[in-house]
């Protein structure tokens, strides 16, 4: 065993200080670069829609599954959206079998907030017919590896996932609605959420911390935004204290990181 | 993991089952009470909150963080600062509304939702220690959210202050429970 691995697995506090005094991270990336993202949609031939999303090692993937149901009696127009993120244990050592972790849950809560929050989907598109019949679109997001930033990650699945979606035909004329599976339209997707982690280890924070540097950070902010620069979420976990002008600063550079991540996505599930 | 005390925050809503809302509100309550409680001082030791809803009428996230201060404060559970929050709404002209109701926050409020942002600040240098948005808000309105929060604090602060008073003086009227029998 050489002595730096030894060194980077006991001492891993002291190991990262050491890179950030020269102003670089262990992976050779600056403070606030971002590991390369790449998108892969229309994967999954059995989803309505689908997304592999990949930032370094951690990848999530998103699949959009659609069904038929009735609306509600409060709200006779609206179809219904659910968002679902897994964590199964073969993303990470440290998540062990069996329900979902209070943080899996808190993520879950975290895709409903920014997909409600950003307008992404209008809920009366998904009605086919008023009080009778509407789609219910089940969001499930899976973690295949945590390597961090599994936010960013799940939620750019999701962004792409969506834009990939296309929903069957259904047809109400005659008593019974027919559906015809061969003749799809897109999903009205009205949005582009994406999302951006910092760490905040001793005095400084790094943009999309990796699993190693996560571990020792002792706190995160996580911001979701939309094209446009709008806020959707603003997370911040962990012991850290975040003063209001390195707050406004993190999130002008999450503004411009936004700017790329949703490109990317515009991209990777543009309509040819 | 075992030079400091291990935090555990429960949630407890109105009616019903507890489910990712909750654990949302316990990671949001947690990440406050982690920056804010001196840990390293109970070592080997887990220091448990529990805070149940009783009733919603806006602005639930704050009155939690709140509540939980307090408990703090009497628990005498050290910690290097007090904290407060403010939760800000932004009408659709754009007028920062303090402490909105229910019916006025976002989603449940069809006809002219507000998109809500709640800041948690912590005394003497107000840093924030925790945040929520409901809804979409651009960063200006983030800092005329957050500076609202700050300026909130000291009246928060001086209400601790008076309850932690209260609390210890001798003063008859604050002390009895109940009348001897």
């Amino acid at each position: 065993m050489s002595m730096d691995f030894m060194f980077r697995a006991l001492q891993p506090v002291e190991f990262l200080s050491k890179f950030l005094a020269q102003g670089i991270r262990p992976d050779g990336r600056g403070v606030h670069k971002s590991r390369e993202t790449t998108i892969n949609v229309g994967s999954i031939s059995t989803a309505e829609g689908s997304a592999i999303v990949r930032t370094g090692e951690t990848v999530a993937v998103c699949g959009v599954k659609a069904e038929l149901t009735n609306p509600s009696a409060k709200h006779p127009n609206e179809g219904f959206v659910l968002c679902n993120v897994e964590m199964p244990p073969l993303c990470s050592p440290h998540v062990q079998p069996g329900p979902p972790s209070p943080s899996t849950q808190a993520l879950t809560q975290t895709l409903q907030d920014v997909l409600v929050n950003s307008a992404t989907i209008n809920l009366e598109d998904l009605c086919i017919e008023s009080h009778k019949l509407c789609w219910v679109l089940y969001v499930d997001v899976v973690c295949l590896c945590d390597d961090g930033g599994v936010m960013d990650a799940c939620v750019l699945a999701m962004s792409s996932a969506l834009h990939n979606t296309s929903l069957p035909h259904v047809d109400v004329s005659s008593g019974s609605p027919v559906v015809s599976l061969e003749e799809r339209c897109a999903l009205c997707v009205r949005s582009f959420p994406v999302s951006i982690t910092f760490g905040f280890f001793q005095n400084k924070a790094l943009l999309d911390p990796c699993g190693e540097e996560e571990k020792v950070c002792r706190g995160k902010l996580s911001v979701a935004m939309q094209e446009g620069g709008k806020v959707l979420a603003l997370h911040k976990t962990g012991g850290s204290v975040v003063a209001a002008a390195s707050l406004m600063a993190l999130l002008s550079l999450a503004q411009e990181r936004a700017q790329v991540l949703v490109e990317l996505v515009r991209t990777a599930t543009k309509k040819t | 993991m075992c030079h400091r005390a291990t935090l555990e925050v429960t949630v407890r809503p109105e009616g019903g089952m507890s489910g990712p809302k909750e654990r949302l509100m316990e990671q949001f309550i947690s990440s406050v009470c982690e920056a804010a409680i001196a840990t390293e001082l109970h070592p080997h030791s887990a220091i448990s909150v529990t805070l149940q809803v009783e009733n919603d009428a806006g602005g639930l996230l704050s009155c939690l963080t709140h509540a939980c201060c307090l408990a703090m404060l009497d628990a005498c559970i050290p910690m290097s600062s007090v904290f407060s929050a403010l939760s800000c709404g932004f009408s659709r002209e754009g007028e920062l509304i303090v402490d909105p109701q229910l019916s006025q926050e976002n989603f449940t409020c069809k006809d002219d939702p507000m998109d809500v942002v709640t800041f948690v600040v912590n005394s003497g240098a107000h840093d924030v220690l925790a945040s929520y948005v409901s809804g979409a808000l651009d960063v200006k309105q983030l800092q005329q959210a957050l500076s609202a929060t700050q300026e909130a604090a000291v009246t928060m602060e001086s209400f601790y202050r008076k309850a932690l008073q209260r609390k210890l003086s001798k003063d008859p009227k604050f002390t009895s429970l109940g009348k001897p029998e």
